[in-house]
């Protein structure tokens, strides 16, 4: 049996079983209660307590079964011949490009190009794997921010802290997009703070945290944002609230991936679509996919450093 | 002057063409596949219901035996 309906089976049991339990619950409670009392839990004819909780065993292991039959699935959506045939061959190329591009010190509008179809390819690459596994087919879009140096213009900037300017290491800009259409704002400055100030723990969940802690950050709902808040003041949170509340209508999750180039991160990649959880339940899956795209970015970034000086 | 692309200028490279096939290939696959996952959810979904429903039954009757 294929891994997606052995999926969605265990989720219809797992809705079976949760109908049981609750309705077992609503329904019955007292009689539950007076079989507990009496302690009429293993006997036969079955008591109401043994069907409320085998109901309740039974969603429990429903649940788990979806989340095994889940992680299946993204392997074997990730495995498929006929995906692994095309991803080798892009990676392929994209790897001899990035030879071609470190020997020949190419000029900085091809690096734009490179850089432009490497962001395409990530998008590709997780809209493959979620549209396998998820009802909706929404468009992933991948934008790159580059950290540029604060001016006076960002001392006004709705997102910085109280008295933040001073200890601005730099701010996050979208440069770059995989789509022609950018779908939030392109005004859009994050600012990162220096890590040896006393702002440093308050840098915003998303690109600027990952920016700083070179770690993946994965919001798999972006009108949910609490478990996300960290030190963020309550000002800047709210403006974080009310800036994923305006694009709901293209943004509902999102992941900040980190550039790396020698050690420290050079740039953020930002994914997001219309839909939940947009690198799936099992994240670390489809990022393994996605790590060979970031270093050769990482590597292109570098040199653009080099062709700058 | 509206400034040209370097896919303009020097002809799309290997990388762009691998993206592009492998977007095809990723079309391809997202214009099928919502379709037969709407339907296995929607089946799963009355199933389930009548499943919950039959077990319940099912159980009252043993309850009641």
């Amino acid at each position: 049996m294929r891994a997606t309906t052995k999926k969605w089976l265990a989720h219809g049991a797992e809705f079976t079983f949760f109908l049981v339990f609750a309705g077992f619950g609503l329904l019955l409670g007292n009689e539950i209660k007076q079989d507990w009392a009496a302690n009429k839990v293993l006997v036969w004819p079955p008591s109401f307590f043994m069907g409320w909780a085998g109901a309740g065993l039974a969603y429990g292991l429903s649940r788990v079964l979806a989340g095994r039959f889940g992680r299946e699935e993204a392997r074997s959506v990730l495995s498929a011949p006929a995906f692994i045939e095309r991803y080798r061959k892009m990676l392929a190329a994209a790897i001899q490009e990035l030879v071609e591009t470190l020997q020949q010190r190419k000029a900085i509008q091809e690096l734009d190009s490179f850089e432009k179809t490497l962001l395409k390819a990530m998008a590709n690459t997780i809209r493959y794997f979620r549209s396998a596994s998820i009802l909706p087919n929404p468009e992933v879009t991948c934008n790159l921010m580059e950290a540029v140096e604060p001016s006076p213009e960002h001392e006004n900037n709705p997102w910085l802290e109280p008295s933040g300017f001073g200890q601005l290491l730099g701010v996050l800009k979208i440069e770059k997009s995989s789509r022609e259409d950018l779908d939030v704002p392109a005004n859009l400055a994050l600012p990162i703070y220096k890590t040896d100030g006393h702002l440093r723990n308050k840098n915003l969940f998303g690109a600027p945290k990952a920016y700083i802690t070179r770690e993946n950050q994965i919001i798999n709902f972006s009108l949910w944002l609490l478990p996300h808040k960290g030190n963020s003041s309550w000002p800047v949170f709210k403006r974080a609230y009310r800036h994923f509340w305006e694009i709901k209508a293209t943004c509902l999750s999102f992941a900040a991936l980190p550039v790396i180039y020698s050690g420290k991160s050079v740039a953020v990649v930002n994914v997001h679509y219309k839909w939940f959880r947009i690198l799936g339940k099992n994240p670390e899956i489809l990022i393994d996919f996605l790590v060979p795209f970031l270093l050769i970015l990482g590597q292109v970034r570098g040199a653009r450093e080099l062709e700058a000086r | 002057m509206k400034e040209a692309t370097v896919a303009q200028v020097y002809g799309p490279s290997t990388f762009e063409k691998s993206v592009r096939e492998f977007a095809d290939f990723v079309e391809s696959k997202t214009s099928s596949g919502p379709a037969s996952s709407l339907l296995l959810s929607v089946v799963c979904s009355l199933g389930g219901i009548a499943a919950g429903y039959a077990l319940l039954q099912v159980f009252l009757g043993l309850v009641h035996w």
